[in-house]
């Protein structure tokens, strides 16, 4: 049984963050919306909802290859193959990397010196990636780009 | 918000011209795409990987320049181009360059 029931009217937060992804505010309706969005994040989530349905609409129409893609994807052996591939892959690296740093404290011969040197390095590193991870992660709802396709 | 290639707007009369607008992007994808993008290299075929990356880092900066151009008040750009240019290695960037001008 088809539903007949009108879809509800879009509200006056919805219909401002539309005008606004579209471009169709004036300047000073438009700095009003970027400020809002400074301050209100749910305000600010919607227009880039509707930043991403405006840049995938415009995106290249699908080809036929990509419905091949598609289904190849979701293929139970192909999920198997890049999963276990994946996790193989991680757990070789780290723990062959992990080993040499292990190796390389326990060595006596090393200074001491070149340890801390060593371990301070490898945290920064750590440090720094997972703030740019967080950043990135953050960033991600308000990405309108990363529906793209081609 | 016109953008066209061309250096006028067919079927309307340029008023005047604001100046130049412009938007770059510089993108990249994460490490799991650039392996198997490198492991492409090596059987072939389209890299999906890197025609995502292209894409969105072209959309960003077209946006971006037309966002130049809204805010210097500009009905329309013409003359647009993109240029494109490696910083860093599996990251694209982007420079969509036009001229902002007003309609009659």
């Amino acid at each position: 049984m088809t539903d007949n029931t009108p879809p509800p009217e879009p509200s006056e937060d919805e219909l401002l963050a539309m005008a606004y992804a579209d471009g169709e505010l004036n300047e000073e309706a438009r700095r009003e919306a970027a400020h809002r969005m400074a301050s209100d994040e749910a305000f600010a989530l919607r227009v880039a909802h509707y930043q991403r349905l405006d840049v995938t609409a415009r995106s290249a129409l699908q080809e036929p290859q990509d419905i091949a893609h598609a289904k190849l994807a979701a293929e139970p052996t192909q999920r198997a193959a890049l999963g276990l591939g994946w996790a193989a892959l991680s757990v070789g690296l780290v723990g062959f990397y992990a080993w040499i740093f292990y190796v390389m404290v326990r060595d006596p011969e090393m200074p001491t010196t070149l340890k801390v040197l060593m371990l301070t390095g490898i945290g920064g590193f750590l440090l720094l990636f997972l703030a740019v991870l967080r950043k990135r992660l953050r960033e991600l709802p308000f990405d309108p780009y990363t529906k793209v396709q081609r | 918000m016109i953008v066209t290639t061309c250096d006028t707007v067919p079927g309307q009369e340029i008023e005047s011209a604001i100046g130049i607008c412009r938007g770059s992007a510089i993108r990249a994808r994460h490490v799991g795409k650039d392996i198997l993008a490198g492991l492409k290299n090596i059987v072939g075929g389209e890299m999906h990987e890197y025609s995502k990356l292209l894409a969105e880092t072209r959309e960003q900066a077209l946006d971006r320049m037309t966002e130049d151009a809204r805010a210097q008040g500009a009905d329309a750009v013409v003359a647009v181009r993109y240029a494109s240019t490696a910083i860093s290695q599996g990251a694209a960037e982007f420079l969509a360059y036009g001229t902002a001008v007003k309609l009659k």
